[in-house]
């Protein structure tokens, strides 16, 4: 018989700087695809990190849930929390620090994977704006 | 059951955008009596409108040159002609083909939303998922052959 999962989703807010610039292409190519969002001095969001928690009824009593809390807090927004997303995606050794949603989300999912936390996570969005999400899963994929 | 997978590489976005639109719900075969039991006051004659919420998303792997899986502004410009431009400050039922035979409803509207904004995606990226809002408190999520993310 499945163990019973419940999930609980935890928003966390993140706000920050960033600037859509990827090294890889030319100015005019930046300029071409990325338009207002590469402005010069870059701009920011309060982007919402909503975080789904895959566990047993009795991680919701035992405190584990509060551990993943708190984990998944010093990981993805104490690091980043009104700071340059390039700058700081630079700093951890991301080649191409283009900030886009789609590598925001690909790069918070590694970090949760990496801290052994993929196990518990089924799902990652990260909300740029009212309009504009990005979903990923932590987990390993089946094949 | 295990919940589906997305693979290291690919990431699902979420775009919404919102139209406002009348419908009536009516039947033209079945009898005023009838149209009105099933239907209650969405059968009045004239309808009545809403303004709905659609949420987009698009499953692809991220390119690594921008980072993007789909530029915004070129699947603002799909959304725009093939939903803003035929339902937006439309009546459905006398303007859009598509609900000539069909009612109207949010769960129809969702599956026309579907048919299309599917064929604009080819591989590697594909329509994921589409969620439409008739109002705050109601709404319908429609997958096509997708398995739902957990």
């Amino acid at each position: 018989m499945p163990t019973p999962r419940l999930y609980k989703t935890i928003t966390f807010e993140l706000k920050a700087h960033h600037r859509l610039i990827s090294n890889r292409l030319t100015q005019e190519e930046n300029e071409r695809i990325y338009q207002k969002c590469m402005g010069k001095h870059g701009h920011g969001h309060n982007y919402k990190i909503c975080v789904t928690f895959c566990l047993s009824p009795e991680d919701f009593s035992n405190g584990r849930l509060t551990l993943f809390t708190s984990q998944v807090h010093s990981l993805l927004i104490e690091p980043f929390h009104l700071k340059s997303l390039n700058v700081e995606f630079a700093a951890m050794g991301v080649e191409n620090p283009v900030t886009t949603g789609e590598q925001i989300v690909s790069i918070f999912s590694e970090k949760l994977r990496l801290a052994g936390l993929s196990e518990f996570v089924s799902r990652l969005e990260v909300q740029e704006t009212r309009k504009n999400s990005f979903i990923t899963t932590p987990k390993k994929p089946i094949a | 059951m295990e919940g589906f997978l997305l693979s290291a590489e690919m990431v699902l976005l979420s775009r919404k955008i919102y139209f406002s639109s009348a419908h009536r719900y009516h039947i033209d075969s079945w009898s005023a009596d009838k149209n009105l039991a099933v239907f209650g006051p969405c059968n009045n004659p004239y309808g009545h409108g809403h303004n709905y919420e659609l949420e987009v998303t698009v499953l692809g792997p991220v390119d690594e040159d921008t980072g993007m899986v789909i530029n915004l502004t070129d699947l603002d410009l799909i959304l725009k002609e093939k939903i803003m431009n035929p339902l937006d400050h439309r009546h459905l039922n006398h303007e859009v083909a598509y609900f000539a035979d069909r009612v109207p409803t949010t769960e129809n509207i969702i599956l026309f939303c579907w048919q299309e904004l599917a064929p604009c995606f080819t591989h590697p990226m594909s329509l994921y998922k589409l969620k439409l809002y008739e109002n705050p408190e109601l709404f319908v999520e429609y997958y096509g052959a997708n398995t739902p993310l957990v």
